[in-house]
């Protein structure tokens, strides 16, 4: 609780949170607020904002109201970004946690191929990967999920070496405790914090890649994505700034939330921050 | 001798790492559902049986896959990357055609990125010990950087300095039509370099900002004071030089981003390099150019990495030499 | 002649410290060839007299009136640039840590040559010359070579000595020292004592020797002054201090540091509690791509502990007191040797047939802030091995309230966090977690260590007064003889993984045969082994 408290007395983290909250809400309802679907060619293309009651943010090339795009969109952000992010924690979590437990020759394999997936170009490879399986929200996922696990891994990894040698850990050693409950009680509560943080890099990385490969052609065929919108309009940066800019728009003030919740986390779990 | 030994195992380390990303490719072939020599074979070969034919031979498909990858290994050796149907032309021949536009590209950015983010990391943590104000602006100018997606950028760019100012051309490495000039290269390259640029610059201000504060921190800068040194030698021999470390390891691992973002700042800019081949052979579903092109920039990525870490063992004799690092 | 006078210096702290200032009114002189020891506790004030001289305070601090005249001229009066010239080169300073003051990228013998150039020494010949000169002064071997290293290549006492060799480059009029053997071994801290001696007959130097340790002050003093929270307690020659005290403060301090023992001894005959027979282990680290480093931490060690009693061993670090206590406690698997607790062989049992014997020994850690959870309240820290062994909640929350107020411990703890806590008071929590599942047998790991001498005393008396009423047995490791003195009936001495002496601990200060440990009793102070005569 105390860490709860700790958050929301940062002003930045608190906003970060709530407009995340309101995206959730809003895409959630998407639906219900706007009456059209987002792929419905209905009204008259090249709308400027402001104009039309009906569309009042406007519509795109072939008469799409970018409104409803919005919306749309951010399902498929937030819904990446936080099917990613788990997939991404999984992967992460049972890697770094072999490794940093058990050390050895394990460790040393499982943080090469580590560093082989960090080193290699990320988006290319998602790219390649996405291309190959066919675009669709599963693969996506998993593609992210593949690039992105490195970072997490070697965070638990560190935390789990610096913690098994902790002296409270060694106590608990001492007083009988089995490894399940070490883990459990007295090294994940601690490497929990940082986890968190890096989980808020995850997801903000997780949306900007998702975005992406929308852009290249390769978001989910199906769902109006924030990249796809930008990809549409490129032609017409000239002539309607707008329908590239808002899209563009959303993506930035997404990942500032995530980064600044990320930052209030870390801020919040500082032992002796929280009374 | 310790060096060299030190040499000979990066060395050792880059070539598993490349076979590994050689791996990696053949198992991205296959794993695709569907006739793997198909998938080579692109949208514009499918329908050229004796094309596909000689494909399925080449690759020893019919053969146990261990062998295949072996074969696939033995091609690699001999730049074969395969045949782009769609072009006409080896895979190697036109990838190696767009290498120098994307590797300008990439240097550019690299340098422009490393040197001013550098450069004003120090200054925001130089102003954030003396509670300034400017430390506020770097740090969340970076993050607002940092936060943008980055073909996104691009456009904004193009929007205000060629759309709107005309100051500088947005499409592709040179005008057409004209006699090769450098300066005209030059003015090409400035935009999709900026765009590319303006990500790292915000990594490289927040991690340097954080390596020179750490540094600052430290005892031997409160020793070198101590001692009656000169403020501007304690910063630069003492603060900048242990600072640098992590940035310069760092900016190793960061290689392969700056590949991924090239890649989309070439789409954005039409700039005629590996990226925008890649981006137009996925538009034409031509996945031997598509794997072509993944494996060479990874084992450029992989290449340079081996050179920071050399460059890494230089800035500190702990590495490798058997001392905490 | 009069090289420094403080006068009425007064320091203040920004507003949300736990005082007012740092310091309050201090006034003290130093001549030349002079050496004066400001002694305190952490958080006395101490350090900042050191940055204050130098004029290096951290930025939120001030020096709010007070004067500091060097050689005749009010520092206030001087520019920066002018402080600069001074600093390195008339007054000098050694810090605490050789490790850290060192930057760990530069060589050597270049981090002394720019203070010699920032001071104006423009011939590279012949800063070199006095590179090589400094370090063979200091007492370093082969100079020539030794300057083409790096920090980490050298041991902390040589890197100490490096630090001192680049303070005396101009031969400075007064020599700063904040703590500068702390971190070292006793032997070490022995020879760079003699080294500053050595130095300030030579140079007539003065000193100003700011310690916590009183076998310091006794090894180098000549005069004294006492710091107790910022105010200047007492001040004096060093004899008088140290023999007469005035101040209760001081007195209190020279009580604590004493090697007198809390309680007297009674014969210990009870049945063998503990046993190691032939205790070996090595440990292999890897050096570079091929080659493995041994160090072999146990060699073949034997020892036994009767119930009632507190076997003390000590050594400094490397001598693999801290393996023993963690093999002994099987926290480590020694490669061989025989263990037995209560009679029973547990050395080569697998850790499920250990975890139901663990209530028998436990153990008390060394760090107070890393050895408990910070994010359990102290009362779940405290249930931990209770509810590990099956008791209910309800049950495990009773004793563990009872053992709050057994350790000296309020109530109110039970529901707080370690950070709300105190060293001496976690040290506390420590020891009420590993009696809950009361153990016959505690090993304490260097625990009083990191602890003032004040607080270190109450927490000896509380083991003492614990083992008496609880009827415990305890292994004390300690790097401290002294320290080991004040609790253990017998002491074992450590060095290199052996054992090289054991024996009652009178004995062992009145008749000592290794030389080991009698370099050891050598910088035991005076004062303190005075006590242990009159036994």
């Amino acid at each position: 609780m105390g860490v709860f408290r700790g958050f929301i007395r940062q002003p930045a983290a608190l906003l970060g949170a709530l407009f995340l909250l309101l995206l959730t809400v809003l895409a959630l309802a998407a639906p219900w607020l706007t009456h059209s679907s987002p792929w419905e060619m209905n009204t008259q293309p090249m709308l400027a904002p402001f104009q039309d009651r009906a569309h009042w943010l406007g519509s795109d090339l072939l008469g799409r109201d970018l409104g409803s795009g919005l919306l749309y969109g951010a399902r498929v952000s937030l819904a990446v970004g936080a099917l990613a992010s788990l997939a991404t924690l999984l992967v992460g979590l049972l890697v770094g946690a072999l490794a940093g437990y058990f050390g050895g020759w394990l460790d040393g394999v499982l943080m090469r191929v580590a560093e082989f997936f960090q080193i290699i170009p990320q988006l290319v490879l998602a790219v390649i990967l996405v291309a190959v399986l066919e675009p669709s929200l599963g693969t996506i996922v998993l593609a992210i999920a593949l690039v992105a696990w490195p970072a997490v891994a070697r965070l638990v990894r560190s935390e789990f070496l610096s913690l098994r040698q902790r002296e409270f850990v060694q106590a608990a050693q001492v007083l009988g405790q089995s490894p399940l409950g070490i883990i459990t009680e007295q090294i994940l509560p601690n490497a929990l914090a940082p986890l968190l943080v890096v989980m808020t890099f995850v997801m903000a990385t997780a949306i900007l890649t998702e975005a992406a490969l929308a852009f290249l052609g390769l978001g989910d065929p199906e769902a109006m994505s924030w990249g796809y919108m930008i990809n549409a309009s490129r032609g017409l940066l000239r002539d309607a700034w707008w329908m590239s800019f808002l899209p563009g728009l959303a993506i930035v003030l997404c990942v500032l939330a995530v980064n600044r919740v990320g930052e209030g986390l870390r801020v919040a779990f500082e032992p002796g921050r929280s009374q | 001798m310790n060096g060299a030994l030190y040499l000979g195992g990066r060395l050792l380390k880059a070539l598993l790492m490349v076979v590994a990303v050689l791996v990696l490719s053949f198992l991205l072939i296959h794993l695709a559902p569907g006739d793997p020599a198909l998938l080579l074979a692109g949208e514009a070969g499918v329908d050229d049986v004796q094309f596909i034919e000689q494909l399925r031979q080449s690759m020893g498909l019919d053969k146990p896959l261990l062998q295949q990858l072996l074969i696939y290994l033995g091609h690699v050796a001999q730049m074969d990357l395969g045949y782009s149907y769609r072009n006409q032309t080896a895979v190697w021949s036109l990838i190696a055609e767009r290498l120098p536009a994307t590797l300008a590209l990439m240097g550019s950015a690299f340098v422009l990125s490393s040197v001013l983010g550098v450069s004003l990391g120090v200054l925001a943590a130089q102003a954030r010990q003396r509670r300034h104000w400017l430390d506020g602006l770097i740090s969340h100018g970076a993050l607002l950087l940092y936060a943008m997606p980055p073909f996104w950028l691009a456009m904004l760019m193009i929007l205000l300095f060629s759309v709107s100012l005309d100051w500088l051309p947005a499409f592709g490495m040179e005008t057409v039509g004209q006699d090769f000039s450098w300066l005209d290269r030059l003015q090409h390259l400035l935009l999709p370099c900026l765009s590319l640029s303006v990500l790292f610059l915000a990594l490289y201000i927040h991690l340097t900002r954080a390596a020179v504060l750490d540094a600052l921190g430290q005892e031997y800068v409160r020793t070198a004071h101590a001692k009656g040194l000169h403020p501007r030698r304690v910063l630069y021999v003492h603060v900048l030089r242990n600072a640098l470390l992590p940035v310069v390891t760092f900016a190793g691992l960061q290689l392969g981003q700056l590949a991924s973002g090239a890649l989309l700042v070439e789409v954005v800019y039409s700039w005629p390099g590996i990226g925008r081949l890649m981006y137009d052979a996925l538009a034409q579903r031509d996945y031997g150019v598509l794997m072509g092109g993944f494996l060479v920039i990874s084992i450029l990525v992989v290449g340079f990495n081996v050179l920071t870490d050399v460059i890494c063992r230089f800035l500190d004799p702990r590495i490798g030499a058997g001392g905490q690092g | 002649m009069t090289v420094l006078s403080v006068e009425h210096l007064r320091i203040a702290l920004p507003p949300g410290a736990d005082r007012s200032h740092a310091l309050y009114d201090l006034s003290l002189q130093l001549s030349r060839g002079e050496c004066l020891c400001v002694v305190g506790e952490s958080g006395s004030g101490k350090s900042m007299l050191a940055k204050a001289l130098l004029r290096q305070l951290p930025p939120p601090l001030t020096v709010e009136s007070g004067r500091l005249v060097f050689r005749d001229e009010d520092l206030a009066t001087h520019s920066e640039s002018a402080m600069r010239q001074l600093r390195g080169r008339d007054i000098s300073m050694v810090f605490q840590e050789p490790m850290s003051a060192l930057n760990p990228l530069l060589r050597v013998g270049e981090q002394i040559d720019e203070t010699l150039r920032a001071h104006g020494q423009t011939s590279s010949r012949s800063r070199r010359q006095r590179v090589v000169d400094l370090l063979g002064y200091v007492g370093l071997p082969d100079p020539e070579r030794l300057r083409l290293a790096y920090p980490f290549e050298l041991s902390g006492g040589q890197r100490q000595r490096v630090v001192i060799a680049m303070a005396l480059a101009f031969d400075p009029a007064l020599l700063i020292a904040d703590e500068p053997t702390s971190a070292l071994d006793v032997t070490t801290q022995a020879q760079i004592l003699d080294l500053l001696r050595k130095i300030q007959q030579d140079k007539g130097m003065a000193l100003l020797f700011i310690t916590h340790d009183f076998a310091v002050v006794e090894a180098i003093a000549d005069r004294v002054l006492v710091l107790q929270k910022g105010h200047v307690v007492e001040q004096g020659s060093a004899g008088q201090v140290l023999r007469e005290p005035q101040a209760a403060y001081t007195r209190q301090l020279l009580a604590a540091v004493a090697a007198q023992p809390l309680a007297p001894r009674t014969a210990v005959d009870g049945a063998v509690v503990l046993r190691a027979e032939q205790l070996s282990k090595v440990f292999s680290t890897r050096a570079g791509w091929w080659a493995r480093r041994t160090t072999r931490a146990l060699d073949a060690v034997a020892l036994q502990l009767r119930a009632g009693e507190t076997l003390g061993i000590v050594g400094e670090s490397g001598s693999g007191k801290s393996t023993l206590g963690r093999c002994l406690v099987r926290l480590l698997r020694a490669d061989s040797g025989k263990i037995q607790w209560l009679g029973q062989d547990v050395a080569g049992l697998p850790e499920g047939r250990l975890r139901p014997l663990r209530s028998e020994v436990q153990m008390i850690f060394q760090d107070p802030f890393a050895s408990l959870n910070p994010r359990q309240t102290v009362g779940r820290i405290i249930m931990t091995g209770l509810l590990v062994q099956g008791r209910s909640r309800a049950d495990a929350e009773r004793r563990a309230r009872e053992l709050l107020e057994l350790v000296g411990l309020p109530a109110t703890a039970f529901e707080r966090y370690p950070h709300e806590f105190s060293g001496g008071q976690r040290q506390r929590i420590g020891i009420a977690r590993a009696l809950a599942v009361e153990p016959k047998v505690l090993i304490a790991d260097e625990c009083v260590s990191a602890l003032d001498a004040l607080i270190q005393v109450q927490i000896l008396e509380l083991l003492e007064s614990l083992q008496r009423r609880l009827k415990l047995s305890i292994v004390f490791i300690t790097h401290d003889l002294r320290v080991a003195a004040r609790l253990c009936d017998r002491i074992a001495v450590m060095q290199n993984g052996r054992v090289v002496e054991q024996g009652e601990t009178a004995r062992l200060f009145a008749d000592a045969r290794h030389p080991y440990t009698r370099a050891l009793l050598q910088c035991v102070p005076a004062t303190a082994a005075l006590e242990l005569d009159q036994l």
